[in-house]
C-alpha cells in the first residue's frame, strides 16, 4: 500500500500542472475549450490587432477650440483644467467642435488602488446577510435519555446522543443565525474611491461627455452612433441629471444589453468599474464638481453643536 | 429608627395631601375661561437678515491677505503661482503645510510630510541634506510613493516648515 501511494506521489510530482488542470477542468466546463482565454487576460473587447477595425484618430485639443464649459470651483495651483472633447448623441459621426473643461481634483487624482479596493469591498459586503445556521446540541430535539448504562457494556461512556462527538449530533461553534456584514466606511474614503474611479476612467480613455441626455425619437440610429465610435461591443453607463427628460433614452436602455442609465445621485464606484465606458451628461458636471469640492473644503465638525450654516447644501 | 421616623413623617404628609385633594376645587369664573378663536398674527421675514449674519459658513474660507509674512502666529501664505520645481506640496484644507510630528512606530520620534506631487525622490534628497546638520548619524528617511509621503527620523517639523515656506509652498 505504501509503495502504491509513493507511485501516486511520484506521478503527481512529475506533472503537477496537469493534475491541477484536470481538477479545474472537472469543475469548470468552459475551460475545456482550447481557445479559451481567461477574462482577466483579455485587454479590450475590440482588439485592433485581431479584428480589422479602422481606428479613427482623435484630433489633438488646441487653445483655439471654443470651450463649452469652464470649471466652477477653484483649481489647485499645480494642475490645469483637463479639456475633453464634447460629444453629442444626435451626431452619428463624432464632430470635434467644442471642448469641455473638467476639474483636476475629480478627474486627475492619484490612483490609490488600496482605497479603491476598500470601497469596492465595502459596496459588495455591507448589503450581504449570512443566513447560515446550525443546530446546537440543545436544539436537536432528542437524546434526553442515557443511550446505554455507564458500566458493564464495554462501550465508551455517553450521557446523550446529541453530543457533538456523535454522528447527527449537535454542532459546536457553528454558524448561528442571520448575521449582517454591515459596516460603515469613512465618508472621506468613500469620496476618494469615487474620484479615483472617475480619474481611472479618464486616464484609460473610457470617459465620454455628451451635450445632453435629452434625445427625441427622430434622432439618428443609435447603433450607427456606436459603430462610428467603436463602441458597439462596449458596455456603457450613462449618467444624466435629474431634470433631464430621458423617456426615449429609457427605451434604448431597455432594448440594449450593454447600455445602462443612472441619475447623478446613483453614481457609485462598483457600477463605474463594471462598465467599459462612462458617459456623463454635460448637465451633471457643475453639480458634481460643486458637491465634491464642497466636501473637500468643508469643516469636519459640521452638524455639531448645531446644523445651521449659510451655505449648507 | 431614623427610617421609621422618615416613614412616619411621609405618612402624615400623605394624609395632608389627601385631605387637600378631597377639598372641592375653586370654580373658575367665566370671564377667565379660554376662547376657541385663533390668535391673530402676521409673518414677516424682514428681521431674518440679522439671523443670517450670525450663521457661520460650512466651507473653510480662503485666508485673508496680510501686509507682511510671517503673521504673528507664524503662518505664511503660499506663493500665487506654483514654484518651478519637480515636486509640489499642496496645503491641507486648513491652509497649513501637511507636516506631522509623531512618536510612531515603537515610540520613535518621526516627522511625516504628506500631499507630495511630482518627483518625490528629488524632495527626499533635499530634505536629507536639510536635516543632516541636526542629526548625529546619517539621516534616515522613508519614501512612500503610494501614499505620497516622506517619513524622516526625528522631530524636524520646524526646519522643514521654514524650508518649504522659503520655496513658496
Amino acid at each position: 500500500y505504501f509503495r502504491f501511494k509513493m507511485k501516486l506521489c511520484c506521478r503527481k510530482l512529475i506533472s503537477p500542472a496537469r493534475f491541477i488542470l484536470q481538477s479545474i477542468q472537472s469543475r469548470n466546463s468552459h475551460v475545456n475549450r482550447e481557445d479559451f482565454i481567461p477574462p482577466n487576460l483579455v485587454m479590450a473587447k475590440v482588439n485592433p490587432l485581431l479584428h480589422n477595425v479602422t481606428i479613427q484618430e482623435v484630433p489633438k485639443i488646441s487653445d483655439k477650440i471654443p470651450v463649452f464649459r469652464h470649471c466652477v470651483e477653484k483649481l489647485p495651483k499645480n494642475k490645469n483644467a483637463i479639456s475633453v472633447w464634447l460629444d453629442n448623441l444626435l451626431h452619428a459621426r463624432p464632430q470635434y467642435n467644442s471642448v469641455v473643461q473638467l476639474h483636476p481634483v475629480l478627474f486627475d487624482t492619484h490612483p490609490r488602488m488600496d482605497i479603491l479596493h476598500s470601497v469596492v469591498r465595502w459596496q459588495q459586503e455591507y448589503r450581504e446577510v449570512d443566513y447560515s445556521w446550525s443546530r446546537t446540541r440543545a436544539e436537536i430535539g432528542r437524546g434526553k435519555k442515557k443511550p446505554w448504562p455507564q458500566k458493564g457494556t464495554g462501550r465508551a461512556r455517553h450521557g446523550s446522543s446529541n453530543s457533538p462527538l456523535w454522528v447527527k449530533g449537535g454542532i459546536s461553534q457553528g454558524p448561528r443565525g442571520p448575521r449582517a456584514s454591515f459596516y460603515e466606511l469613512n465618508p472621506n474614503t468613500l469620496l476618494d474611491g469615487l474620484l479615483i474611479a472617475l480619474s481611472i476612467k479618464h486616464i484609460q480613455n473610457d470617459l465620454i461627455i455628451i451635450e445632453s441626455a435629452q434625445i427625441s425619437q427622430d434622432m439618428p440610429d443609435f447603433d450607427e452612433y456606436l459603430e462610428n465610435r467603436n463602441l458597439s461591443e462596449a458596455s456603457m453607463l450613462l449618467v444624466h441629471a435629474e431634470n433631464e427628460n430621458i423617456s426615449y433614452l429609457e427605451h434604448l436602455a431597455e432594448d440594449s444589453k450593454l447600455l445602462n442609465i443612472m441619475p447623478l445621485y446613483g453614481l457609485n464606484v462598483c457600477s463605474i468599474l463594471k462598465h467599459d465606458k462612462l458617459v456623463l451628461s454635460r448637465c451633471i458636471l457643475d453639480e458634481l464638481e460643486h458637491k465634491v469640492l464642497w466636501h473637500k473644503t468643508r469643516y469636519p465638525w459640521l452638524g455639531s453643536p448645531h446644523n445651521f450654516y449659510i451655505d449648507m447644501p | 429608627m431614623r427610617m421609621q421616623q422618615v416613614f412616619r413623617v411621609c405618612n402624615s404628609c400623605r394624609h395632608i395631601l389627601q385631605r387637600k385633594l378631597i377639598q372641592p376645587l375653586p370654580q373658575v369664573s367665566q370671564a377667565l375661561s379660554y376662547t376657541t378663536e385663533p390668535t391673530r398674527y402676521t409673518v414677516s421675514y424682514e428681521d431674518f437678515k440679522y439671523v443670517q449674519d450670525m450663521l457661520p459658513p460650512s466651507r473653510i474660507p480662503e485666508p485673508p491677505t496680510h501686509g507682511s509674512y510671517p503673521t504673528p502666529s507664524g503662518w505664511v501664505a503660499p506663493s500665487e503661482k506654483a514654484p518651478d520645481l519637480p515636486y509640489f506640496i499642496s496645503r491641507t484644507k486648513f491652509h497649513v503645510l501637511p507636516i506631522v510630528e509623531k512618536e510612531k512606530p515603537r515610540d520613535q520620534p518621526v516627522t511625516v510630510v504628506f500631499y507630495i506631487d511630482g518627483d518625490i525622490w528629488a524632495l527626499e534628497k533635499e530634505l536629507k541634506e536639510l536635516i543632516r546638520p541636526y542629526v548625529e548619524f546619517d539621516p534616515a528617511t522613508r519614501v512612500h510613493e503610494v501614499t505620497r509621503s516622506i517619513t524622516l527620523k526625528g522631530h524636524h517639523a520646524e526646519v522643514i516648515e521654514k524650508f518649504l515656506y522659503a520655496k513658496g509652498f
